[in-house]
């Protein structure tokens, strides 16, 4: 039988700082073409996850591979390659703050070397479109944007170089409930066209069960549980329980709950 | 033989040893990957990155495709410098590589190309083929835009898509670009391309004011930085005074005070300087004691030493070396620091908290180098001086006792008075203006590192201004010889 290598694939991972443990034997594998999404409480080191994966920080034991290659002790040729396959979305949004909001989508475009100005300026503005900013905004430096604004147009640096896997922290905290959704919509959208693999990080239960195929729960330094919503919400543990089955997430779940029987799962 | 997940080795297929650039293309069940420029050689290797297939593992099948000419001269290699095709076959273990050849050759991805092709009754079309997207464009992208252009201007040819194996963004724009912008009036898509044509159409430009020249625009930019530095010049006496009013309060509850601020801003600018403010000095005096020997020497006026270097180091190179320091010692940080402040909404966060940032931030730096600068100063001077005699011993064999029991009698003691003001004012100064750029710091980095340099430059500037000042004002003080 064919097994399908992940594309991004965690083995027995430790992150440490000092004495303070972050990840303890943590394992988490991502198929190709779907959308994972790590949900855990705050702190419980999903940002330092992602870090991880994105080869920002180097783990005390385990490894990490992307697209198959080990992100530690690959040549740094290898490396680059990957990098052009990946964009990243960061909590903060990580704008280069000298440059404006044109320059800060350019930049990877224009870092490649091989296109002109012009080509460049259209593409810009087609990823403008994409995540729904107006040309008027393009001239103007990061600082005096908007945190959603902020959010999008870092989306759009991400999608600069066309990647093929997307890692996103926090996409929708700060943004309006309507560009929530245009950014929820916004990421089916290219998921379903470019078959995009999605890493997203998200506190926002909306978001979490409009997009993701499959949800891994971070506690207890470890992914808990890695699965489709159903087979989460199965699980016992406090963690779980609170973030899903709390009123808020009955709530939001509330058009997912009769297909699951969540309500009967948790009162028998 | 060792092998690790994720990875396919591909062995020696018929006896070539080594070959440096030819093209590998794969194919699993869940994709296609192809590369070129790796070396094949009797040890197993890991394919190039871009050959593993998304989703491809060890145990996959997946047929491995070797073709292309590879540069080599070796006459082992003539097969595959006529571009042959090495099929390769990979079944889960890494030794049954067994070369086949295949009925037909499966549908690589191919790299992008076009072509123009006469249909029967004579009409032209432009067919487009392989991978148009930008990885595939990341090494063709200049070529592939000539030749789009060349067969766009014949622009009776029908254009045909539907054999583009990968298309995105990117590639689409390069061809959209070629059309001109417009879609042509012959043109055949897959639904699935529709997408981005339909995107790039509905994206417009962006309107950039122009660019006119301005004769007049030297006189301007002469106008705009004499208006500036009269700016900061009233932004400065603006923040003190600002500075002064609130902290009025504190006067009548002295307990209020941000002593904990002062002491700890005293440490950093005063204790934590004692160390490079005395390297400075101890060299400046032994060079300034070694070249005014020299001098004296000539008019046999050795004894004078001490009368040129205690009036020069304490009543002006002391507070200059000093102050040049400081300023950028303790000035740039000043300055870093409230701009960094400033960009993470701190200072905000103080206001909106009730807390005068005049008090909090800048009343105790500005208190802290008023006090530190003086000390600093005569600190300065002494290990200066001690320079100075250490080497008038050496050149004039003036003895270290003699030089500092003349000390008193050649230096007026207003002269270590002035010194002291001046201490106060530069350090005040330096703060005043360091705290000044560092409030005007905007949220970028760029302004961060301007900021910083145009806080150190002008507040030497200042330092330098304000010396004048005092040796205008203080010409007859402290000079004349009794
Ligand atoms: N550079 C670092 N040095 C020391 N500890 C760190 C460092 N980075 C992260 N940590 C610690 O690792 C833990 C996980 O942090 P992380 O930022 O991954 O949390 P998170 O799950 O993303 O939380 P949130 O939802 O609040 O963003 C925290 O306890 C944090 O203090
Ligand atoms: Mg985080």
């Amino acid at each position: 039988m064919t097994r399908a290598a992940p594309v991004i694939e965690v083995h027995g991972l430790w992150t440490q700082y000092g004495e303070h443990v972050v990840h303890r034997d943590l394992d988490l594998s991502v198929q190709s073409g779907e959308v994972v999404s790590l949900v855990g409480g705050s702190g419980s080191g999903k940002t330092t996850l992602m870090r991880q994966m994105l080869g920002l920080e180097s783990p005390a034991r385990g490894s990490v591979n992307v697209f198959g290659i080990p992100l530690h002790g690959s040549p740094a040729d290898t490396l680059k390659k990957i990098r052009r396959r990946w964009g990243v979305l960061f909590q903060e949004g990580a704008l280069y703050s000298a440059l404006s909001v044109f320059d800060n989508i350019a930049l990877p475009l224009r870092e490649l070397r091989v296109f002109e100005e012009g080509f460049i300026h259209d593409m810009v503005m087609l990823k403008l479109d994409m995540v729904d900013i107006e040309r008027r905004h393009a001239t103007k430096m990061p600082a005096d944007l908007s945190g959603g604004m902020v959010k999008r147009i870092a989306l759009a640096r991400a999608l600069a170089l066309e990647p093929e896997l997307v890692f996103l922290d926090e996409p929708t905290a700060g943004l309006d409930p309507d560009r929530s959704e245009s950014f929820v919509r916004l990421i089916q959208a290219l998921h379903e066209q470019l078959r995009l693999t999605v890493v997203m990080v998200t506190h926002d239960l909306d978001t979490l069960v409009s997009l993701s195929d499959r949800i891994a729960v971070l506690a207890e330094q470890r992914v808990i549980v890695c699965g489709s919503l159903a087979e989460v919400v199965r699980i016992e543990h406090p963690f779980i329980r609170n973030f899903f089955l709390g009123e808020r997430g009955v709530r939001a779940l509330a058009a997912a709950r009769a297909e699951l029987g969540v309500r009967e799962l948790w009162s028998s | 033989m060792v092998r690790e997940p994720g990875a396919a080795y591909i062995v020696n297929p018929t006896g070539v040893r080594a070959c440096d650039n030819f093209e590998i293309a794969c194919f699993g069940e869940k994709g296609e990957g192809r590369g070129s420029k790796f070396g094949l050689c009797a040890a197993p290797f890991r394919p190039y990155l871009a050959l593993t297939p998304i989703g491809a593992h060890l145990d996959d099948n997946i047929t491995y495709w070797i073709y292309g000419t590879p540069e080599t001269n070796r006459t082992s290699d003539l097969p595959l410098r006529r571009g042959l095709l090495y099929p390769l076959s990979y079944r889960g273990t890494s030794d049954n590589f067994t070369p086949f050849m295949p009925e037909s050759r499966p549908s690589l991805i191919l790299e992008p190309d076009l072509k123009l092709s006469v249909a029967a009754d004579g009409s032209q079309s432009v067919e487009l083929t392989g991978a148009w997207d930008i990885r595939a464009l990341e090494s063709r992208a200049v070529s592939l835009k000539r030749r789009l252009a060349e067969h766009a201007r014949a622009s009776l040819a029908r254009w045909d898509l539907t054999q583009v194996q990968r298309l995105d963004h990117a590639g689409a724009l390069l061809i959209w670009r070629a059309w001109s912008k417009r879609r042509p009036q012959a043109l055949r898509l897959n639904p699935a391309q529709e997408m981005f044509f339909a995107n790039l159409a509905g994206s417009g430009a962006l309107a950039r004011p122009a660019w006119r020249p301005d004769p007049l625009a030297p006189v301007r930019a002469l106008g705009r930085a004499v208006l500036s530095a009269l700016g900061h010049f009233l932004a400065v006496a603006q923040l003190f005074g600002q500075m002064l009013i609130d902290s009025a309060a504190l006067a009548r509850h002295p307990s209020r005070a941000p002593w904990r601020e002062i002491s700890a801003a005293v440490y950093r600018t005063g204790a934590q300087a004692l160390g490079i403010t005395a390297a400075v000095g101890f060299l400046i005096g032994i060079v300034l004691s070694f070249l005014s020997s020299e001098q004296l020497k000539t008019f046999g006026a050795n004894v004078f030493i001490v009368n040129i270097l205690g009036i020069g180091i304490i009543r002006e190179m002391g507070p200059m070396i000093c102050a040049v320091l400081v300023a950028g010692r303790s000035g740039s940080a000043i300055t870093a620091q409230l701009g960094v402040m400033r960009v993470t909404e701190e200072l905000d966060a103080l206001r909106v908290m009730g807390i005068p940032y005049t008090v909090r931030l800048i009343l105790p730096k500005v208190l802290a180098l008023a006090l530190t600068m003086p000390l600093l100063i005569l600190w300065t001077s002494a290990v200066a001086l001690i320079g100075g005699a250490i080497s008038a011993k050496l050149q004039l064999d003036i003895g270290m006792t003699s030089f500092f029991t003349a000390l008193p009698a050649a230096v007026p003691t207003v002269n270590l008075w002035l010194g002291i003001g001046k201490g106060v004012v530069f350090g005040a100064l330096i703060a005043l203006v360091a705290c000044h750029f560092g409030l005007r710091i905007k949220p970028n980095t760029e302004s961060l590192g301007a900021g910083t340099t145009s806080s150190v430059v002008t507040s030497i500037t200042a330092v330098i201004l304000a010396d004048a000042v005092f040796a205008v004002l203080f010409n007859d003080v402290g000079i004349a010889l009794q």
